[in-house]
C-alpha cells in the first residue's frame, strides 16, 4: 500500500532523476598511445525507486560509466547529477569527489577492510558522513538494525579474514545500506560467490529493495541477474548504450542483433529484405520467405537476419499451417529438466529449439515459428 | 545529500591532506636539496662559471678502475649473498616448519642491532690474522702455528661482514612481503604437481618481487654507504672502497677535495638512480600486483628430512652473525684490553662500571636513543604520507618529489653532512652542535629507507580499500588516517624499526655534525676508538645493542604479529 502510494506521487509529482548523466564520455589511452573511449558520449536517467543494471561484456566500459557516478574516475566530458544536484560537469571543470556525493557502493571483491571488525566495518559510512553523525547508541542500533536484515546479526565481532565469502559478501551489502542512502551502486557484487548462493541473494536483494525503496545502478555481465533484477536494462557495446528498456522489451524485441544475441539465445536466419509494410517485415531466406515484427532500420534488398527464440519454435512431424515453416533434421536432443533441448540442422543453418514433452521421435522434422515470434532486423 | 550542498571542489583544486601532503614533501625535498645544492655545486663552479675540473680530477686519480671495481665487487657480491641468504631465511621462517618462533622472527634481525662499527670491531677481533678470538680458537684444534686460519682482511672476510649487514634488509622487506602473499597461490603450485624448490622458485619468488626489488634499493644504497666497516677492514686487506676514499679526500687530505669526492659520489648516484628504476618499474608492473587472499593462515610447508639440516643451518647461521661478534665485543670489555693470550681468571667488569659512569657516554646515549625515537616517527610518518600522494598522483610531479627526497642521500653521509654545516649551523639559522641539525640531516638522510619501506606497504593495500571509504563519505584525511595507515602498519613498523636502529648507531654524519655539545653515541664511539680504548668501546657496544633491543625486539615482534595475523590481511 505505501509503496503503492510512493511510486504514485514519483509519477505524478515527476520528481526529478535520481541519476542524470549527460554526454559522459571517458578515453584512455591504449598500449599504442592511441586515445580509445571507454565510455563514448552516455546519456541516461535512473529514476528513484529504479534498478538499472549495465549489462554487457568485459571491457564494454559498464564498469567505468559506473565509477564515474560515484566519482572515483574522472569523465573527459559531459555532466553527471545525483538527486538534482550537479556534480561533475567538465565544462564548468567540477567535480565533487566521492565522499561529497552520498551513494553508497558495494565492490566486486567487497573490499570489507581487514583490520576492522563486522562491526566498524559498517559504522563506518555513519561515522564518516559529514553533518549529523549519530550518537554511540543510535549507531549501533543502526548497525544491529542492518545486520539483521542482511541475517548475519550473531557475526558483529568477528573480522572479514575469518568468515566465508557468502558472509563477507552479506558485510558489504550491509555497509552499502546502512547509510541509507537513496542510491546505491553495484559492482558485479554477485559474480563471486556459488550459483546457489547467488541465486538466493538475488532474490534477499530485490526483496531488500523492494522494502527500503532505494534506486540502484547494478553493473553485471551475467544476463540472467540483469533479466531477475532490473527495473529496466542498459545494453552496453563499446562504450555506448546498444539498448535501454525493459528486461521484457530487450528480450522480447532487442534493438539490435548484438543485444539479442547477448540476452537469451538467439536462432538466426540471413536473408535479404523483400518488403516491408507496417509492422510486419518478409525477407528471403533458404527456408523460404519468411514474415515477422519489423525492426528498425530495413530497407528493400537489404541484408536482414530473421531472429527467433528456442522457446517460440514449435516442432511436429506433419507440415504445420502459417507462413513461416521449413523442414529440418532432428541431430540430437537433449533433457534438461523443464524443457528439452533440440539441436536441428536446416539448409546448411544450425539453431536451437526448445519443447515441452518427447511427443516427436522422427528425425525429419517440421518447425513453425509464430509471425509475432519472429524479428526481422537488419544485418 | 547535505553534503551535496557543500558543492566546492573544484577540478584541479587540491583537497586539504593533499595540500598538507605536498607541502610536507617539497619540505622534505628542500631539506634534502638544499644542503647538497651548497656541497655539491660549489665546487663546480668557479668564478661564476661551470667548471667540470672535479670530474678531470676524479677521472686523474691514478687508480680510479681499481677503486671502482673493488666497490662494485664487494658491494655486488655481498648485496648477491645477502639476497639469497636473506629470502632464504624469510621464506623458511613465514612457510615452512623449520621455523622455530622468536628464534627465527627476530634473531636475523641482531646484527642490525650492533651498530657496523661495533660488527667490525667485533669481526677484527675475532678475524685478525695474528691474534685473532676463532684464530686463537681454532689453531689448537687445526695444529696450524703461528696466523690463521681465517683473516677477516680479506677480500672474502670483508664481503662475509658486508654481507651480514645485507641480510636484515633482505630479511625484513621480503617477510612482509611474504606475510601478505595469499598462499593459496603456493597450494595451486603444490596441487599442481610443482615440489617446493619449482613453487619457491616460480610462484613465491615472482610474488614478492616487488619486495626484494626494495630490499635491493636499499643494499646497494647502504652498500655504497657502508664507511665503519671498510674503514677498519678493508685497508690491511688491500682494497680500496670508495667511502674509505671519499672520507680521505675529505678529512685527510689538506685542502680537502671536496670536489673529487662529490665527483666519485655522482658515480654512486648513477648506479643508484638505475636500481631505483627498475624498482620503479617493478612496482608498477600489474603483473606483480595480483596479491589476494582470504584470509586462511598459511599452513607451513612440510620439509620432511630436510628440516633438521635447514634447522641446524639456520642455527649456526645465527651463532656466526651474532654471538660471536657480540662475544668478542664482551670479552674485550670484561679482559680489559685485547692481547693473544686470554687469562680467564682476571675478567672484571672494570671497563663496564667505566662506561656507565661516564657522563659523556651517558649523555650520548641518552640523545642517540631520544633522537632515534623521534626521527623514526618523524620520517616514517612522512614517507607514509609521500607513498600515497605519489602513488595517487602516478608520474609527473609525484615521481620528481619522489626523486628528489630519494636521491640527495644516495651520496655519501659525509658529503651531505658538509652540506647540512654550510646550511644550517650558521646564519639565519645557527642550529652548529645542536641536536636540532642532527635531528634535520636524520630524518633527510634516511628518507630512502623510509620511503621504500612505505613504498613496498602501500602497493600492498588494495586500491579498493581506499575507493570504498571515499564512497562511505569519508574525505582523504579521514581515509589515510582509518584505513590507509593502519593497513600499512606492519610495513611501516618495520621501516620505523630499521631507521630507529641505524640512526641511533649512525657514525657518518655524527661524525661531522655532532660534537662536544651535542653528544651522541656515533661520535663517542669514534672519539673512544681514536683512543685505542677497544674494552670501553666492547662496552658501549654491547650497551647501544642491548638499549635498543630493548625498543625494536617488541616493535618488531608486534609487527610481525599484526601482520601475521588474518585480521591484518591488505584484501579481502
Amino acid at each position: 500500500m505505501q509503496t503503492m502510494a510512493k511510486t504514485d506521487l514519483s509519477q505524478q509529482t515527476g520528481e526529478p532523476p535520481i541519476v542524470r548523466l549527460t554526454g559522459v564520455r571517458k578515453n584512455y589511452r591504449r598500449v599504442d598511445r592511441t586515445l580509445a573511449a571507454a565510455v563514448d558520449g552516455v546519456s541516461l536517467e535512473v529514476a528513484p525507486a529504479e534498478i538499472l543494471v549495465l549489462l554487457g561484456p568485459s571491457g564494454c566500459g559498464k564498469t567505468t560509466l559506473l565509477r564515474s557516478i560515484a566519482g572515483l574516475e574522472t569523465p573527459d566530458d559531459g555532466t553527471v547529477e545525483i538527486a538534482g544536484q550537479v556534480v561533475f560537469d567538465a565544462a564548468r571543470r567540477l567535480d565533487v569527489p566521492p565522499e561529497g556525493r552520498g551513494l553508497s557502493m558495494m565492490f566486486q571483491s567487497y573490499a570489507l577492510w581487514p583490520h576492522m571488525s563486522v562491526f566498524d566495518n559498517i559504522a563506518y559510512p555513519l561515522r564518516s558522513r559529514r553533518g549529523s553523525r549519530p550518537g554511540k547508541d543510535e549507531l549501533a542500533g543502526r548497525v544491529v538494525e542492518v545486520l539483521e536484515l542482511v541475517g548475519i546479526p550473531e557475526l558483529s565481532r568477528q573480522f572479514p579474514g575469518e568468515m566465508s565469502g557468502g558472509q563477507q559478501q552479506r558485510v558489504a551489502l550491509a555497509r552499502a545500506l546502512v547509510a541509507g542512502d537513496g542510491l546505491i551502486l553495484f559492482d558485479e557484487p554477485l559474480s563471486n560467490v556459488d550459483a546457489k548462493v547467488r541465486e538466493r541473494l538475488r532474490v534477499e536483494l530485490l526483496a531488500m529493495q523492494r522494502r527500503l525503496g532505494f534506486a540502484a545502478v547494478h553493473v553485471t555481465h551475467d544476463q540472467t541477474e540483469a533479466m531477475e533484477l532490473a527495473t529496466r536494462i542498459a545494453v552496453m557495446r563499446a562504450g555506448r548504450v546498444e539498448q535501454l528498456g525493459p528486461p521484457r522489451e530487450i528480450y522480447d524485441r532487442p534493438a539490435t542483433r548484438y543485444v539479442a544475441g547477448f540476452v537469451g539465445i538467439a536462432n538466426e536466419v540471413p536473408g535479404e529484405v523483400a518488403g516491408v509494410d507496417g509492422r510486419t517485415a518478409t525477407v528471403r531466406t533458404a527456408y523460404g520467405t519468411l514474415t515477422g515484427v519489423r525492426g528498425a532500420g530495413l530497407e528493400v534488398g537489404a541484408g536482414a537476419v530473421a531472429i527467433w527464440r528456442p522457446e517460440h519454435g514449435r516442432m511436429s512431424e506433419d507440415e504445420p499451417g502459417g507462413p513461416n515453416r521449413w523442414r529440418a533434421r532432428r541431430r540430437i536432443s537433449m533433457f534438461a529438466g523443464p524443457h528439452i533441448e533440440h539441436h536441428l540442422d536446416a539448409e546448411g543453418l544450425s539453431s536451437r529449439l526448445w519443447s515441452g514433452g518427447g511427443d516427436v521421435t522422427a528425425d525429419e522434422v517440421w518447425i513453425g515459428v509464430d509471425p509475432d515470434r519472429l524479428l526481422i532486423l537488419p544485418a | 545529500m547535505t553534503a551535496l550542498t557543500r558543492v566546492r571542489d573544484r577540478l584541479g583544486a587540491l583537497t586539504p591532506f593533499q595540500v598538507a601532503g605536498t607541502l610536507l614533501a617539497l619540505a622534505l625535498g628542500a631539506l634534502a636539496v638544499y644542503p647538497l645544492a651548497l656541497v655539491v655545486i660549489r665546487p663546480f663552479v668557479t668564478d661564476g662559471r661551470i667548471d667540470l675540473a672535479p670530474i678531470r680530477d676524479m677521472l686523474a686519480q691514478p687508480d680510479l678502475v681499481t677503486l671502482l671495481w673493488h666497490t662494485a665487487a664487494v658491494v655486488g657480491a655481498s648485496g648477491l649473498a645477502g639476497l639469497v641468504i636473506g629470502s632464504s631465511l624469510a621464506w623458511v621462517n613465514e612457510r615452512t616448519d623449520a621455523r622455530m618462533g622468536l628464534l627465527t622472527d627476530v634473531v636475523p634481525l641482531v646484527p642490525f642491532l650492533l651498530p657496523p662499527i661495533a660488527g667490525a670491531i667485533g669481526w677484527s677481533l675475532l678475524g685478525s690474522e695474528r691474534s685473532g678470538y676463532l684464530n686463537l680458537a681454532l689453531r689448537p684444534l687445526l695444529g696450524i702455528e703461528g696466523t690463521g686460519p681465517v683473516d677477516v682482511h680479506s677480500w672474502y672476510g670483508i664481503i662475509f661482514v658486508y654481507t651480514i649487514y645485507q641480510v636484515p634488509y633482505v630479511f625484513m622487506i621480503v617477510s612482509a612481503g611474504l606475510r601478505n602473499t595469499d598462499p593459496a597461490l603456493e597450494e595451486q603450485s603444490r596441487m599442481s604437481g610443482a615440489g617446493p624448490l619449482r613453487t619457491l622458485r616460480r610462484i613465491s619468488l615472482p610474488a614478492v618481487r616487488p619486495s626484494m626489488g626494495a630490499a635491493a634499493l636499499l643494499m646497494v644504497w647502504t652498500g655504497f654507504g657502508l664507511f665503519s666497516i671498510p674503514a677498519i677492514l678493508a685497508p690491511q686487506a688491500g682494497l680500496d672502497i670508495l667511502s674509505v676514499r671519499v672520507v680521505q679526500l675529505l678529512s685527510f687530505t689538506y685542502p680537502p677535495e671536496t670536489g673529487v669526492a662529490v665527483a666519485l659520489n655522482l658515480v654512486v648516484m648513477l648506479v643508484v638512480t638505475l636500481v631505483w628504476y627498475a624498482q620503479t618499474r617493478m612496482l608498477r608492473s600489474t603483473r606483480t600486483a595480483g596479491i589476494g587472499g582470504k584470509g586462511a593462515r598459511p599452513r607451513p610447508m612440510r620439509l620432511g628430512r630436510w628440516r633438521t639440516p635447514v634447522r641446524a643451518a639456520i642455527v649456526l647461521y645465527l651463532a656466526l652473525t651474532s654471538v660471536l661478534p657480540l662475544g668478542a665485543l664482551v670479552l674485550v670489555s670484561l679482559t680489559g684490553f685485547w692481547s693473544n693470550t686470554v687469562d680467564w681468571s682476571r675478567l672484571n667488569l672494570d671497563a663496564v662500571v667505566r662506561t656507565l659512569t661516564d657522563t659523556a657516554t651517558q649523555e650520548a646515549l641518552l640523545n642517540s636513543l631520544v633522537l632515534g625515537v623521534v626521527c623514526a616517527t618523524v620520517g616514517v610518518l612522512a614517507a607514509a604520507v609521500v607513498s600515497v600522494l605519489v602513488r595517487r598522483s602516478g608520474r609527473g610531479a609525484g615521481m620528481l618529489v619522489d626523486a628528489a627526497i630519494k636521491f640527495p642521500p644516495t651520496l655519501s653521509h659525509l658529503v651531505i653532512a658538509v652540506g647540512f654545516v654550510l646550511a644550517f649551523s650558521g646564519a639565519p639559522f645557527h642550529l652548529g652542535g645542536t641536536l636540532w641539525i642532527l635531528m634535520l640531516a636524520y630524518i633527510s638522510l634516511h628518507m630512502p629507507q623510509a620511503t621504500t619501506a612505505s613504498d613496498a606497504a602501500i602497493s600492498q593495500v588494495a586500491p579498493e580499500l581506499t575507493d570504498a571509504s571515499r564512497i562511505s563519505g569519508a574525505g582523504q584525511s579521514r581515509t589515510f588516517r582509518r584505513i590507509t595507515l593502519p593497513l600499512m602498519t606492519p610495513g611501516l613498523l618495520a621501516g620505523w624499526a630499521l631507521l630507529f636502529v641505524t640512526i641511533a648507531g649512525d657514525i657518518g654524519a655524527s661524525a661531522i655534525l655532532a660534537g662536544t655539545g651535542n653528544e651522541v653515541v656515533g661520535f663517542r664511539i669514534l672519539e673512544v676508538f681514536a683512543n685505542g680504548d677497544y674494552a670501553m668501546l666492547g662496552a658501549i657496544s654491547i650497551i647501544l645493542t642491548l638499549a635498543t633491543s630493548l625498543v625494536v625486539l617488541p616493535v618488531t615482534w608486534y609487527a610481525r604479529r599484526r601482520g601475521g595475523s588474518p585480521l591484518s590481511r591488505t584484501q579481502p
